[in-house]
């Protein structure tokens, strides 16, 4: 595949919420290129979670089309780019039940089978992350907010796919935790990566694109 | 040997016992009064029309009229359990009419034939009798599964969402809320059944044991519906939302916003 081909293109996206009347995007154009690393900046509730909704196929635009690999997101495509994506959200919402067992449920999604990890394998970025391996064990609601969000990003790692969707990842953080994360994070070279957040930490990261979702709008 | 028939002093003197629930809601100001004297009267307006109407129906006992009397049970549960969802009827009614309908008929007729091997499949007093207490329970346990799941899906979208990115398939990202609807559904029916015969004399066996039969013979009966009423329970609860699912997700595997009465 050649670098000039972006791997998901907004073209003049029209999004805006009903209730209340608000909108988002208009006429809005995006490219993501492959390997790109690309920091979506913005304050709380200006819509940047929308972007990673609209690709996701959680929400449709009302005018404009979003291409993967040049082919128009609708209900057949969707299910291949969700196939294609990892992705962390906001809250970090894992599920209920004990940590292994629920990393061991979304591994054993048809998409996910053909990786066949053992649960030896569940902390393989634990230790990166600052993580005790011992957390595997433990029930999610005895979790703190700050390891959930970072067991999610290394459930999203595990799941070894193409494409990084991270929304707010650091957002729970103390700093020491937020520096592994950034560390870890620019060292996946090989991945395409879209993060929004509203920490100033990502500025400071050179090989992040920045894209300041105000400014653009 | 045949129950004694109730004399209309004794009638009176079954209700003289409701002396005691309204005097309770009087003492403590439940306001109940009028509800229980409304749903009294209501239960034996009720009761008394359909005691004439099976009079008939009994003495007739044709099939064809058997199956519409139990073809108007199904509708009266469905017309019910419609109204005490909170999903909206036009989107709820075809798949909750296909799963009453097919559980209903289907294991009404297995035990009929297989389990108390009726040469009359649709004799009146098995058909009516045990469809209707198959029908009292498929409608509470689908009310409680249907309102459970879609609650929970609406509750917790962000979890449904997440699991849905993750590259689920559509089954894949309902399992855990499909789980709960189910379990919700069926663990008082287990726990009824877990009970049965020492905390509870279920109705059917005492009524048939009172009108003569042997007890040998009500706790067979009462052993085998229970068993079917466990199983039509699960069947129409496993198509009601099967059937549903298909109505309520868009495409792109998304709750469909429009779903939901308004409040």
């Amino acid at each position: 595949m050649t670098s000039t081909s972006p791997l998901i293109h907004f073209d003049q996206v029209n999004f805006s919420f009903h209730q209340p009347p608000k909108t988002i995007l208009k006429n809005f154009n995006f490219s993501i290129y492959p390997k790109d690393k690309i920091i979506v900046f913005g304050k709380s509730g200006s819509g940047k979670s929308t972007l990673i909704n609209l690709i996701l196929g959680f929400y449709q635009p009302q005018k404009g089309t979003i291409f993967y690999k040049n082919q128009p997101l609708n209900p057949t495509t969707i299910w291949q780019l969700r196939r294609h994506i990892a992705y962390v959200d906001q809250d970090a919402t894992l599920g209920q039940g004990i940590v292994k067992n629920i990393f061991q449920e979304y591994l054993h999604f048809q998409a996910n089978r053909h990786l066949k990890l053992k649960p030896s394998t569940f902390t393989r970025y634990f230790n990166s992350l600052g993580l005790s391996p011992n957390l595997l064990q433990k029930d999610v609601s005895q979790v703190s907010g700050g390891e959930r969000q970072r067991l999610a990003l290394s459930l999203a790692l595990l799941l070894d796919r193409p494409i990084l969707l991270l929304d707010e990842v650091t957002s729970a953080l103390d700093p020491e935790s937020k520096q592994l994360v950034v560390k870890l994070i620019t060292q996946l070279t090989n991945k395409t990566i879209l993060l929004v957040t509203h920490d100033k930490i990502w500025k400071q990261q050179a090989q992040f694109k920045l894209f300041d979702f105000k400014e653009k709008q | 040997m045949t129950a004694l028939n109730i004399t209309p002093t004794g009638m009176i003197f079954a209700f003289a016992l409701l002396i005691i629930p309204l005097g309770i809601s009087y003492r403590y100001h439940l306001k109940l009064i009028k509800n229980t004297l409304i749903s009294v009267f209501r239960m034996s307006i009720q009761l008394f029309l359909v005691g004439i109407f099976l009079e008939y129906i009994f003495k007739l006992d044709n099939p064809w009229l058997n199956l519409g009397w139990l073809l108007l049970m199904i509708f009266t549960a469905i017309i019910s359990a419609t109204n005490k969802l909170k999903l909206k009827t036009n989107i709820i009614l075809p798949p909750i009419t296909a799963a009453f309908v097919f559980s209903t008929f289907t294991i009404l007729l297995y035990f009929n034939h297989f389990i108390i091997h009726l040469d009359q499949l649709f004799s009146a007093r098995y058909l009516i009798g045990l469809g209707g207490m198959m029908l009292g329970n498929v409608l509470s346990m689908n009310i409680v599964a249907l309102n459970t799941f879609y609650q929970d899906l609406k509750t917790n979208s962000k979890l449904f969402l997440y699991r849905l990115a993750l590259g689920a398939t559509q089954e894949e990202a309902l399992l855990p809320f499909l789980r709960r609807g189910f379990k919700m559904s069926l663990l008082p029916i287990l726990a009824k059944t877990a009970t049965t015969g020492i905390v509870s004399l279920p109705g059917m066996m005492t009524g048939q044991i009172i009108s003569g039969a042997s007890p040998n013979t009500a706790i067979k009966y009462q052993i085998a519906i229970m068993i079917a009423i466990f199983v039509s329970g699960s069947l129409s609860v496993l198509l009601t939302l099967l059937f549903s699912i298909r109505k309520c997700f868009t495409p792109y595997g998304t709750l469909k916003k429009n779903i939901f009465k308004s409040q």
